[in-house]
């Protein structure tokens, strides 16, 4: 008999959640698929698997850092990850799945662009994040009314417009006048977004992709 | 005192210079003014949005204020008809939003996974015509208004001595694809169905050459607008994007310089990793337009011999910058990408919120005056 069928259950799932993880981070969709109901059907509770996606995510992340894979690899990682994660019921939005911290975003009034924003706020869930999603053209209020409520650690706002940098800049003004930005740091992004931006509007980063905001709130928390 | 029409041969001439990288007597200064001229001009920005005519009036109106403009990249502001080229939807002032708001795309998942067969059933100008009236709720009188339009415009441009850069508005088929299915899902579709989406792509192109080569055929334009918004070196990885990328810039690229006209590449974002594949279009025919996101010495660097750049004043700049500030970023694009091959312009369009001093800074740096 090989010695390979000795291997003890333990080292079996060991072996099966590193094939998960492999299979999340090169996006082989359908051997996903498989194997998270494999680990299913060994009773692996969910949020087990979820923790193991997210190790595939930030294997995603690194090889977008190294430019292995671009915006269509991020896309398509978030797409199978969200769906995996509903297949075995985890609701990242629920809060359900463990977060490394929270964050709250939208697309500043005045703008109704909605692709960057959804595109951060989706590779941001799946990447551990506990995800806020305020919409578009969302008033200072909300932001402000969504601060004092979830407590994020990162606030995201977005825009595509350079009418919006005034909107932007007003409403960084009024968090900080509420008294919430001192645990609080603010990112911006979007397409006409650059540094000159981020100091006109008083934002502590620019985020040129969403990645960049993943990397940003990551080291902001500690996490490697 | 010069009539408009020796200017406009002036304009033209230089502008000519330029892009064939041959000497022009300074470097052209142009831009792409839409909502910037109902800023300029105090204008309605919902009776721009939604009139043809009114948006030329207003542009032929802010461009005279400024004579050392050598062009302007179109005639007219029409929102809706350039949504629809990407098979979105627009929000305008006077209709969906409030007098003086900028127009804003909408990208929605209209496109389902059916509607590439109906494209490979009945080709894509079928499917066009169908999805414009159904979805865009754009029937036949419009395009025929807007075409009259459009002739009438670069009629009156070419009266006023300002010569139009495009013309004919070719794009590849990944946008259009991407703009009405939405990007995520459009993104997830080349993974799930690569074959189909080349197939799809494939019978799009000669629909897409055909229709732009009769209207160049017809309207003579300096160049075609070829602009591509998703398909970008940031946005795709290398495997997808020399598959449903490259090769139809290549091919329509070709085919719009054999119908006789240069290709003003507008390509917004990131392409700083195949800037190289860009030589094998053909020298002196194309004209690079960056937005400022791509790096402009790297272009000049790997293509400055092959094809023009233009560009590539940022937006945020021209917004939030001090007249200082521009010109010495335009005095030093001029030293470092110019003499030859350059074009100095806004990065896209001038930003409907651009200092009208930063503007003139813009201007004065090309012409010393």
């Amino acid at each position: 008999m090989p010695l390979f069928t000795f291997a003890t259950p333990h080292l079996k799932g060991i072996e099966m959640s590193q094939t998960l993880i492999n299979a999340m981070a090169d996006l082989e969709e359908s051997a996903l698929v498989k194997e998270v109901k494999h680990l299913q059907e060994q009773g692996v509770p969910a949020l087990e698997i979820i923790q193991k996606l997210q190790e595939g995510m930030n294997i995603v992340g690194k090889r977008y850092e190294e430019k292995e894979y671009y915006l269509s690899e991020l896309i398509m990682s978030a797409e199978i990850f969200k769906e995996a994660a509903a297949a075995i019921g985890g609701d990242l939005s629920a809060g359900e799945a463990p977060s490394h911290a929270t964050f709250v975003m939208g697309t500043i009034y005045g703008d109704i662009h909605d692709i960057g924003k959804n595109i951060v706020t989706t590779v941001m869930s799946c990447n551990g994040f506990k995800v806020i999603d305020l919409g578009v053209d969302v008033p200072t209020a909300d932001y402000i009314k969504a601060i004092q409520e979830h407590k994020p650690q990162v606030v995201g706002i977005s825009c595509l417009l350079t009418t919006a940098f005034d909107g932007m800049k007003e409403c960084i003004a009024s968090i900080e006048a509420a008294g919430l930005r001192k645990d609080l740091k603010i990112l911006i992004g979007g397409g006409p977004c650059d540094q000159t931006t981020a100091d006109y509007v008083g934002a502590d980063a620019y985020c040129k992709t969403a990645q960049d905001a993943v990397e940003f709130s990551k080291k902001l928390m500690g996490i490697q | 005192m010069k009539s408009n029409q020796e200017l406009y041969q002036e304009r033209l001439h230089r502008m000519t210079q330029a892009v064939t990288l041959g000497k022009p007597d300074r470097v052209p200064v142009m831009a792409w003014i839409d909502a910037w001229a109902a800023t300029y001009r105090n204008g309605s920005m919902a009776k721009l949005s939604n009139n043809l005519l009114y948006s030329n009036k207003l542009i032929l109106e802010t461009a005279r204020d400024f004579p050392q403009l050598d062009m302007i990249e179109v005639g007219a502001a029409i929102p809706r008809a350039v949504a629809a080229a990407t098979l979105s939807t627009v929000k305008v002032a006077g209709k969906e939003l409030p007098e003086g708001s900028l127009w804003q795309v909408e990208e929605l998942d209209h496109i389902q996974e059916a509607d590439y067969d109906r494209i490979l059933k009945i080709g894509w100008k079928a499917y066009k015509k169908e999805y414009y009236k159904n979805v865009l709720g754009w029937g036949g009188y419009d395009t025929f208004k807007l075409i009259l339009g459009g002739i009438i415009a670069g009629r009156r441009c070419k009266k006023a001595g300002f010569p139009e850069l495009s013309g004919a508005f070719p794009n590849i088929p990944l946008d259009p694809l991407a703009g009405g299915r939405g990007m995520a899902k459009f993104m997830t579709d080349l993974y799930r169905m690569p074959d189909k989406l080349k197939e799809v792509m494939d019978i799009m192109v000669v629909d897409i050459i055909e229709e732009n080569k009769g209207i160049i055929k017809q309207a003579k334009p300096f160049s075609a607008f070829l602009g591509v918004a998703r398909g970008s070196s940031n946005f795709l990885s290398p495997k997808l994007w020399n598959k449903f990328v490259w090769p139809y810039v290549v091919q329509i690229t070709n085919a719009m310089v054999e119908s006789g006209t240069f290709v003003n590449l507008h390509f917004d974002g990131e392409w700083n990793r195949d800037i190289e594949r860009f030589r094998e279009l053909p020298k002196g025919k194309c004209i690079w337009a960056s937005d400022s996101v791509t790096s402009v010495y790297k272009l000049k660097e790997v293509l400055g011999d092959h094809m023009c750049i233009k560009g590539d004043v940022p937006p945020a700049l021209l917004a939030l910058g001090t007249p200082d500030d521009v010109y010495n970023y335009c005095t030093k694009l001029i030293k470092d990408i110019g003499p030859t091959g350059f074009i100095l312009a806004p990065g896209c369009t001038t930003p409907y919120n651009t200092r009208v001093e930063n503007f003139k800074a813009m201007i004065a740096a090309a012409t010393g005056q």
